[in-house]
């Protein structure tokens, strides 16, 4: 048996006043009383009990004594078993960021109970939850089912981790000989604070890619480690817009809107489903304006088209595509989008090639997006003067003496160049012309905005949808700061993207002789990684004990309440002395 | 304050004590004039008998109607009032000092009223501090005073022998009397004889018995050794409920021991605490043990 408080000990010499006092007891009080007379004449009368008194007095000092020993034992703190170490403080830091949702929160969860179990029963916890502030679950709480109880309600958020606010209440920890735990995927703490990695690829939504056309949005996923009931459910700016079951493999559709946040979520059913959910920004359509160079519209046709078009700007007005028609192409372009209703502009590189008297449309480049949707076959030309391309144009409808029609960029510069003498041709009349200039706009349109809808599954590789020509097989990458890779789509006419190295940037991507660009657009960058965190190593937790339950036994209020036992039966004594007395 | 000059200087006080009287059941010869009849005749103005004439008579008491129709000389017989003798016997033994307040200070006051009582009916009243000390004696209301201061003065002291100072009393006084015995009655051989010695004197006797409350109810307890304050003996006891109770009773039958044989023998008694209101026990006890009227 050792002590709490040693020191107090001491009192156990109070036990010398105690019998100097049952001495002085023993010394019989003198009572001056008138006369002995009537008194002689009592104790004569009354009963003797020869040495009771002696024994009654005797066991009162014992009952006292050892209520006074008893007293000053439990005062000391006496503790059964092994000497217990001093209480230490363990703060457990667990990373409730956006990252950390599905499986990896849930592990983290589990290793912070391992944690608790491991810890001594007398030791107080803080947990705190790390997600763009630190938030106390528990604190100094030493009742380990309360602790579980206490994380059974924590949820990981959108949010990223703020480790450097947390910093400090863990450097408070460790600054007073306690123990710091931090649980995430890559936490920045403090040194001493010892690290749980909770990296390693996460089970919920593995894939996730959309694809966005003027009329769709295509949503493929892809799910790992979910039970057959798991159920995906799609929102736009939070509205319920879409419930699946979450398959190996989803391919959904919806009507595109005008944009907004598409956040695809699965929700827990039964088995061993891990929550989850992904985000990607749905551009709205965009809506470019067109101006027409300063000689106006004269072309009926060419006026008819830019109506159906339905973006022309008026006087003044701030417009995104300027068409030249009736004058010479300007030598050089600006950078922006043109439409070009001229002859071949030399200015850009075209070599003019003798005039062409008679002609049938010889070829046309369908998979430009510029004539999607354009039938060409029927088409008779009259007087165009077909020019030679420079490299990096593409032809969109050629005649037997060059070409006469094309796309291209220069510069900044975007332009579809249509050399037709569109009413010596009856390409107005087939409805083509009208369409080719739709779709250059329409495909201005979609340069225009630039960056494609990123595909961010929060927490994991950014994947941005990149739409592709129909029947592409591989695409060829290269993401900021990367050699080339070939990347396999994910669903017809789009690939998912996974860079090597998360930075935020432009990704080029090449399909054949075409080349894209999109820009990577992540939420929260910090919150995205590119490798996951290996999950090799052997997770060490800290020392464990929770054996010291075991060994230490605290047992003063058994003293004390020996002593109150004993000085209860001392009083008992005191009364109950009934007749014993002693001369 | 004085345990005397506190109640007897108060005049009121001594017009209420004035009005009281000892009562005086028996005749006693006088040898002054009082207020007291006498067994003795003489020329009193209360008629009491007649007698034949003797000579040396005085003749202004020769019923001369009688002489007329009998032819025969009677003299006409008086009472006369005398003095009483009142002796107050105030036992001033070490026990009497016992008691908060002391049984000493209130006996004093007893013994200092009850003779004044006596001095205001022109009696004449010896004082005796038992065990004897130097006996006062007292004729006349104005010797009060002088009887305070005297009462005043007496101490406690000595051992209680009620019957060893009886003897002593009768032996220097005489005279038959009101006998007052003020006491704890105290006594290890006891106080009956010293009782029956003066009614065997043909005393008039009065018991004022004086008790301590402490000595009724003591509260004591555990292992005491208590002291005799008279003689310093000791007596080594574990005092507990049960004992106390039967302390308790022993005294209870004690008063009332003294209360029985004075009835039995016509004493006067009255059983007096210390801690009663001192005008009270006079005007109130005294007068329902009979002492005064």
């Amino acid at each position: 048996m050792s002590f709490g408080r040693p020191d107090l000990l001491w009192l156990l010499a109070l036990a010398a006043p105690v019998l100097l006092l049952h001495m002085l007891r023993r010394k019989r009080q003198r009572i001056p009383i008138s006369s002995l007379v009537l008194w002689e004449r009592v104790v004569a009368a009354a009963p003797r009990r020869f040495g009771a008194g002696l024994l009654a007095s005797l066991l009162s000092l014992l009952l006292v004594l050892l209520a006074l020993t008893g007293g000053a034992l439990s005062a000391a703190d006496p503790i059964l078993g092994s000497e217990a170490p001093p209480p230490r403080p363990l703060l457990l830091a667990i990373a409730s960021s956006a990252r950390m949702r599905s499986e990896r929160f849930k592990r983290a969860l589990q290793l912070a109970r391992v944690e608790i179990a491991r810890k001594a029963p007398y030791d107080p916890v803080t947990v705190l939850l790390v997600s763009d502030r630190p938030r106390i679950l528990a604190a100094g709480q030493t009742d380990a089912a309360r602790l579980i109880e206490a994380l059974s309600r924590a949820k990981p958020e959108l949010v990223p981790a703020a480790w450097d606010l947390a910093g400090p209440a863990i450097a408070d920890v460790l600054g007073n000989s306690g123990r710091a735990v931090a649980i995430g995927v890559r936490p920045e703490v403090p040194s001493g604070t010892a690290i749980l990695p909770v990296g390693g690829e996460n089970s919920g939504i593995s894939d996730f890619a959309i694809a966005v056309t003027d009329e769709k949005v295509r949503v493929f996923l892809r799910f790992s480690g979910q039970g057959p009931d798991a159920e995906v459910v799609l929102t736009l700016d939070g509205a319920v817009v879409r419930r699946a079951r979450a398959r190996e493999e989803v391919l959904l559709t919806l009507p595109r809107a005008d944009g907004g946040l598409l956040r695809a979520e699965l929700a827990p059913a039964t088995g061993p489903i891990f929550d989850d959910a992904v985000e990607a920004v749905i551009p709205a359509p965009p809506a470019l304006t067109v101006g027409v160079s300063a000689t106006g519209v004269s072309d009926p046709f060419l006026k008819a088209a830019l109506q159906v078009s339905g973006a022309l700007a008026g006087d003044g007005e701030k417009f995104d595509v300027r068409v030249v028609a009736g004058q010479a192409a300007p030598d050089r372009l600006f950078p922006g989008d043109w439409i070009l209703l001229t002859k071949p502009p030399v200015g850009l590189g075209y070599r003019v090639l003798p005039p062409v008297p008679v002609s049938p449309i010889w070829s046309a480049s369908a998979s430009h997006p510029v004539m999607r949707g354009v039938d060409a076959a029927e088409v008779q030309v009259l007087g165009a003067t077909p020019a030679e391309i420079p490299e990096g144009a593409e032809a969109l409808l050629s005649v037997p003496g060059g070409v006469v029609a094309a796309a291209g960029e220069v510069e900044g510069a975007r332009y579809v160049w249509i050399g037709l003498e569109t009413g010596n041709s009856t390409l107005p009349v087939t409805g083509a012309f009208p369409l080719m200039i739709r779709n250059a706009i329409a495909w201005f349109a979609s340069l225009h905005s630039g960056v494609l809808p990123p595909a961010i599954r929060l927490g994991d590789p950014v994947s941005p949808a990149i739409p592709l020509p129909r029947g592409t097989a591989a695409v060829i990458a290269t993401g900021p700061g990367e050699g080339e890779r070939t990347v396999v789509p994910v669903i017809d006419g789009t690939f998912a993207y996974r860079p090597g190295e998360f930075r935020e940037g432009e990704v080029r991507v090449a399909v054949g002789q075409e080349k894209h660009r999109t820009r990577l657009n992540a939420i929260y960058p910090e919150e995205t990684e590119a490798d996951p965190v290996s999950t090799a190593a052997p997770l060490v937790h800290a020392e464990d004990r929770s054996k010291f339950r075991s060994t230490e036994q605290r047992i003063w209020p058994w003293f004390a309440l020996c002593a109150a036992m004993f000085l209860l039966v001392e009083w008992f004594v005191d009364r109950l002395r009934g007749t014993p007395f002693s001369r | 304050m004085s345990r005397v000059g506190e109640f007897f200087g108060d005049p009121e006080f001594l017009k209420k004590l004035a009005y009281l009287d000892l009562v005086a059941k028996q005749i006693f010869t006088g040898v002054r004039r009082g207020e007291r009849k006498s067994s003795r005749r003489g020329a009193g103005t209360v008629f009491s008998d007649h007698r034949s004439y003797t000579r040396g008579d005085d003749l202004r008491y020769v019923d001369w109607n009688i002489y007329g129709r009998l032819g025969t000389l009677f003299v006409k017989e008086f009472e006369i009032e005398e003095s009483a003798n009142v002796l107050v016997l105030l036992d001033r033994s070490e026990s009497m000092s016992y008691g908060d307040p002391d049984k000493f200070s209130f006996a004093v006051r007893v013994a200092a009223a009850l003779g004044y009582i006596g001095l205001a009916h022109l009696d004449r009243v010896e004082v005796f501090p038992l065990p004897v000390g130097e006996p006062r004696i007292y004729a006349g209301k104005q010797q009060a005073p002088g009887m305070f201061t005297y009462l005043e003065k007496v101490t406690t002291g000595g051992t209680t022998d009620l019957l060893d100072s009886v003897r002593h009393i009768i032996s220097t006084s005489r005279r038959r009397g009101i006998a007052i015995l003020i006491s704890d009655l105290l006594d290890p051989r006891g106080w009956q004889p010293a009782v029956d010695l003066l009614l065997a004197r043909r005393h008039r006797v009065f018991l004022v018995h004086i008790v301590a409350p402490s000595e009724e109810t003591p509260e004591l307890g555990g292992a005491v050794r208590l002291v005799d304050n008279e003689n310093g003996r000791k007596l080594d006891v574990r005092i507990d409920k049960r004992l106390l109770e039967i302390y308790r009773k022993s005294f209870k039958t004690f008063c009332r021991r003294v209360e029985r044989y004075a009835m039995s023998k016509e004493v006067g008694h009255a059983l007096l605490r210390t801690d009663l209101p001192f005008d009270e026990a006079i005007l109130s006890l005294l007068r329902r043990g009979g002492v005064v009227r």
